[in-house]
């Protein structure tokens, strides 16, 4: 049985890898494509379909269940913030 | 060989035995999937490597191999020196003559030896202008090297080691001469058809 518990460690286990560093595979977010132009909505529209095709789970979910959102905390930082169905997950990408 | 796709469809036959972890691989549980993908790209990776291995005592496939084959059957590994065409202009109002034999440096340090020589001509004044004179000349990449052998000791077939190059210099010609004399010795392979106490060598 999958649980919610379950994809939200996938989703953890995710953002804490960062793309290509796992053997023969392009697993892992991109978050860091993300910092040079945090308002181009194409990004984060890759950012997302990373996401779906690295945690095919993911797919059943309807659309615009996932969501990101960067908010600027300081001079120089941001936070990016994932929500997927209600559920925030976050990573800095300062 | 093994493809890393065998490895992955017999893990596939094997999660059943895993009641836990087995819904969570089959939905691609990337705490799961990536580990046993990143082992399965391992284990292709040394099924290739021992593919090769087991072919190498009948198809010679690495290098190493294909080096070590030549040395025994007397081939050394010779190089041809790269032959350059360069255009050479002439500020200079006097003409400048490049004679055969002059040794040119490039920016990367490589040495040159020019073998068709030219006369450049001055630059010339058309029309309240100098215009420079130009010319080809044709140079080779190699430059000579003299290693000093004493032999301590009579021996027939006296083996002299040639220190292999720092700078990944190929030999592209090997002379040999007495340190009292101007005639080279004779290249034999093998020291094949040669006089007794003949002056040969074999690279």
């Amino acid at each position: 049985m999958i649980t919610t518990d379950d994809v939200a460690e996938m989703v953890d286990y995710w953002l804490a890898t960062p793309a290509n560093s796992r053997l023969g595979s392009d697993f892992g977010n991109n978050a860091n494509m993300l910092i040079p132009d945090p308002y181009n909505a194409e990004k984060a529209n890759s950012f997302i379909k990373k996401l779906i095709k690295d945690v095919p789970v993911l797919g059943v979910l309807p659309r615009n269940a996932i969501n990101v959102y960067m908010i600027e905390i300081d001079i120089d930082k941001t936070q990016l913030i994932l929500e997927i169905s209600g559920q925030t997950f976050q990573l800095n990408a300062n | 060989m093994l493809t890393k796709q065998d490895f992955l469809d017999k893990i596939g036959q094997s999660i059943g035995d895993y009641p836990d972890i087995a819904p969570l691989w089959k939905v691609d549980d990337p705490r799961t999937k990536q580990i046993t993908d990143a082992m399965a790209t391992m284990l292709s990776m040394l099924s290739q490597q021992i593919d090769v291995a087991m072919a190498e005592p009948f198809v010679k496939s690495r290098d190493a191999t294909v080096l070590a084959d030549a040395a025994i059957r007397g081939i050394s590994n010779e190089a041809k020196p790269a032959t350059v065409q360069l255009t050479v202009t002439n500020e200079n109002l006097v003409p400048v003559q490049i004679q055969a034999g002059m040794a040119l440096l490039d920016s990367n340090g490589n040495r040159y030896v020019v073998t068709e020589p030219a006369t450049i001509d001055a630059s010339t004044l058309v029309s309240s202008a100098y215009v420079p004179g130009t010319g080809t000349i044709q140079a080779k990449q190699y430059y000579t090297e003299t290693i000093v052998e004493t032999a301590t000791r009579s021996e027939d077939f006296y083996a002299v080691a040639i220190p292999e190059a720092n700078d990944n210099a190929y030999i592209s010609k090997l002379t040999v001469f007495l340190a009292d004399s101007d005639t080279p010795y004779q290249y034999a392979n093998k020291l094949i058809n040669v006089f007794a106490w003949g002056k040969n060598i074999h690279g």
